[in-house]
């Protein structure tokens, strides 16, 4: 319950937040920071949850942003044998999801494959897909125009009473555009986990035999889990084409792949708040250092905070977060009422295991 | 059963029958059958090498046979994977690898229930009552699971904080969360210390007397002797003797086995 509370109470903060203070560079610089925090989200449920390292993970955020956006604009493209597809632009809605549902797709597919090749293997085979995906965004110039990139995509848009219908271009309306999104893919993400498909998730990245043994079978929740952080990155990607409304093959680039590992990791992987933080972290830097420092010095800062991080906080932020108030309320607590020392003697190292 | 029992293997918790592995060359199983009936304690024994992790392997799904069939309760359980053969009731603990780590106890028992609810993902994500009420009764299955195993003390714990007798005794508490029929025990009281080793005998018994087939396999052999209704003989990859502890005991082949090795290691 409390959990619950203190979620609503930081839900209603930030949604008030360009009331209080709408200036538009802020909105701007949070709704371009939301919009990675969400890709993060749904990184974090692969990474963090059933363990898998998909290095591909922009490749979702870029069929999501292609896909919404050409399917908006529509497109005329030959497939060869003298098929032509003709496809007529969409709602801007029905493109949105219609994005998600395609990402899915493609995560299906990834899911299925993580059964066949696992580990390092798996790892490569995700970045040749991205690099795969940027490759065709590139050079099929009739369905993308390539490195001229996709203009004048549509905004998404909003019936509001008294109003009428909105178009979401205003700094403010694509803040809240990106905070609805990102709530539904966190709340999505959170009963996820905490239910018995979460737990088996958290099993196979745990245990895979074990999990095996107890009747759970993993390929299906390696593939329920894959396609639902593809559809949400999907989602992220779309926000990205219709809310900067100019894509180009670059959205598919490694660095933003390794942008989002760095905040799954660095904000804590495997727990919900963990790439919501490291993605506030990692999103604002940037903009707060610009002008106070170098670019150059901003890199080598950036490298330097990540590595800090790990060294005192292996384990991500928000774990060291959570002992660290478990500490102090064990400090406060009198001796006798202080919970159990762990039984370090009692202990099994590995080593003694597999001897015994 | 209703149907009248047609095939004879019906009538046993678990049928082996022509048990053949051979591992590129060598062969870990030849032509291994045995019977089991329901609700017996049955020990799997032999000296090290003769196949006894290999033939739990390949009854619990984890490897193929080369040869031979597998049985419960006269449906065919060979080439089935893993997960499918637990969900038909036949569930196995390991040597080593035996608990989730990084959960805790509680966590590690609510998990190993997922064989015991069956709310779909849209029920799951949308908080229904149904999701509700089987949140709340794997809970409680898990509760009575940790007074089962006498580990309600350590539920919010680490199990990898554990000591290695409860790390063990939690093990089976996963296996047993899976509501087997029949229960496979990979060396169970390894490593324990013979206060420990009693406990988990009784617990042992415990289970058996639930009506859970168990099949066990163990190197201390005062507990096999005294624990076990029958006993498997495996060595090199033979079944060499089969019968009651006070059968096998007395057997001339079992003895030659045991002995073999014994005399070799003087030799050394």
């Amino acid at each position: 319950m409390q959990r619950h509370t203190l979620f609503f109470v930081w839900v209603i903060a930030l949604a008030l937040l360009p009331i209080i203070w709408p200036d538009p560079y802020m909105l701007s610089v949070l709704g371009a920071a939301g919009i990675m925090i969400i890709a993060a989200i749904s990184l974090n449920l692969l990474l963090g949850f059933t363990g898998q390292l998909s290095l591909g993970h922009a490749a979702f955020f870029g069929i999501g942003a292609y896909t919404s956006a050409l399917l908006t604009l529509g497109f005329d493209v030959h497939l060869g044998f003298g098929i032509q597809l003709v496809v007529e632009p969409k709602p801007v809605w029905i493109a949105f999801l219609m994005a998600i549902v395609v990402t899915g797709i493609f995560g299906w597919g990834l899911g299925r494959l993580a059964f066949r090749v696992r580990g390092a293997y798996f790892v490569v085979i995700t970045i040749s897909f991205a690099q795969v995906m940027r490759m065709v965004a590139l050079n099929w110039v009739d369905l993308t125009e390539g490195p001229m990139a996709l203009i004048s995509i549509p905004p998404l848009t909003i019936w509001w009473p008294g109003e009428g219908t909105i178009r979401l271009v205003s700094k403010s309306a694509t803040y809240w555009l990106v905070l609805a999104v990102g709530v539904v893919a966190y709340l999505l993400v959170a009963s996820l986990v905490y239910s018995r498909i979460g737990r088996a998730m958290i099993a196979l990245r745990e245990n895979e035999t074990l999990a095996t043994s107890v009747g759970i079978p993993v390929t299906r929740y390696l593939t329920i889990a894959a396609v639902i952080s593809a559809g949400i990155a999907g989602a992220a990607g779309g926000l990205y084409a219709h809310t900067v409304r100019i894509i180009d093959p670059e959205v598919f680039l490694f660095i933003y792949t390794v942008t989002m590992v760095i905040m799954v990791i660095s904000g804590g992987k495997g727990t919900l708040a963990g790439p919501v933080v490291g993605g506030l972290i990692f999103g604002l830097l940037p903009e707060l250092l610009r002008g106070v420092v170098e670019p150059e010095v901003q890199w080598i800062l950036y490298g330097a905070l990540m590595v800090l991080i790990l060294i005192f906080m292996p384990k991500g932020i928000v774990p060291a977060l959570y002992s660290w108030l478990a500490w102090i309320r064990s400090g406060r607590l009198p001796p006798e009422k202080r919970a159990p020392e762990k039984h370090h003697s009692e202990t099994i190292r590995p080593e003694e295991r597999r001897t015994a | 059963m209703n149907t009248p029992v047609t095939d004879d293997k019906a009538a046993y918790a678990l049928s082996v029958k022509g048990l053949t592995v051979k591992i590129s060359g060598l062969v870990a199983l030849n032509d291994v059958s045995f019977d089991i009936e329901p609700g017996k304690i049955v020990s799997l024994i032999g000296p090290n090498g003769a196949g006894k992790t290999t033939a739990f392997n390949v009854i619990s799904g984890y490897m193929p046979p080369t040869a031979g069939t597998v049985t419960m309760s006269g449906q065919t359980i060979t080439g089935m994977s893993p997960h499918r053969i637990a969900a038909q009731g036949l569930v196995r603990s390991f040597q080593r690898t035996s608990v989730f780590d990084q959960s805790t106890v509680f966590d590690n028992l609510l998990t190993a229930f997922h064989l015991s609810g069956q709310c779909s993902m849209l029920q799951s994500l949308l908080r229904l009552p149904a999701f509700q009420r089987e949140e709340r009764r794997l809970r409680q299955l898990t509760n009575d699971m940790l007074d089962f195993l006498e580990l309600r003390h350590r539920a919010s714990e680490m199990a990898e904080t554990l000591s290695y007798g409860e790390q063990r005794r939690l093990g089976v508490g996963i296996a047993l969360a899976a509501q087997p029929k029949v229960l496979l025990l990979d060396e169970p009281a390894a490593g324990l210390n013979p206060s420990e080793t009693d406990d988990f005998k009784a617990m042992i018994r415990r289970i058996g007397d639930s009506g859970v087939t168990v099949l066990l396999v163990e190197h201390d052999m005062h507990m096999v002797m005294s624990i076990s209704d029958y006993i498997v003989v495996l060595n090199q990859g033979q079944l060499i003797a089969e019968g009651l502890p006070s059968e096998v005991q007395q057997n001339a082949n079992v003895i030659e086995a045991y002995l073999g090795t014994g005399l070799k290691r003087a030799e050394a």
